[in-house]
């Protein structure tokens, strides 16, 4: 997965696969990026991005994490090195696994969340309705 | 890298941009592609969501597939000077307010 984010606009575009693509709007300030070939989806592009990434139904929600990470760095102008020093259990490969869209267990998430507490992480997990067992 | 654009604009590629962001995704577009859609556009736009953000498009012409594709280079116009955000390949013009249009 590649993801690039410009802060000074909060433009995003978040990609799967690196092929021949073109944009094409699917909703305001969204781009559907497609493979020239088959018209396959292969990427998005946001503007308004530090919403309307979260908001946006069809990235799976570790493109969601990684894309939070990506850009909590970005606006707060740490380096990957920075931030991994900061924790604690988890190596810094990991970390970059959870930055490059990669599964990574919750555990993980965890860790980072302390490491990294600018990171909003409810913008990706939203609060869930716990039913109590009787 | 830098760019001049239709009106004598500077316009800067960072080396990160290019290499890590543009070559990375938009494999199809190279460096004459950015050249002369700043410097030779069909039409620039305001972008639907930033005033400070302006997008130039110019015509792929007689592609094979007959299909309608644009190139797009996103200009970021801020306090520090004015650089390019992204390039790629659109099927359709869009933006808030035309700026310029090739007659």
């Amino acid at each position: 997965m590649n993801i690039y984010y410009d802060k000074d606009i909060d433009y995003a575009e978040i990609f799967f696969k690196k092929v021949n693509n073109y944009g094409e709007d699917i909703a305001d300030g969204i781009v559907a990026f497609k493979d020239e070939e088959n018209d396959e989806i292969v990427g998005y592009a946001f503007e308004e991005a530090s919403s309307s990434v979260f908001s946006f139904k069809d990235i799976p929600t570790r493109a969601k994490v990684a894309f939070l990470l990506k850009m909590t760095r970005e606006i707060h102008g740490f380096t990957q090195e920075q931030v991994t020093k900061k924790l604690d259990g988890v190596s810094g490969r990991q970390y970059q696994r959870a930055e490059a869209g990669d599964n990574v267990s919750l555990d993980v998430i965890d860790n980072i969340r302390i490491a990294l507490p600018q990171a909003d992480f409810s913008k990706v997990f939203e609060p869930q309705t716990v039913k109590k067992v009787s | 890298m830098f760019f001049v654009d239709y009106i004598g604009l500077n316009i800067e590629l960072s080396e990160e941009v290019w290499t890590e962001h543009i070559k990375a995704v938009h494999p199809e577009i190279c460096e004459a592609d950015i050249k002369n859609t700043l410097s030779d556009p069909d039409e620039v736009w305001v972008s639907q969501k930033r005033e400070d953000t302006e997008l130039y498009y110019s015509k792929k012409e007689n592609l094979a597939s007959g299909k309608n594709r644009y190139w797009m280079i996103a200009v970021k116009k801020i306090k520090t000077g004015n650089f390019i955000s992204s390039a790629m390949t659109k099927s359709t013009i869009i933006g808030s307010k035309l700026i310029y249009k090739k007659l």
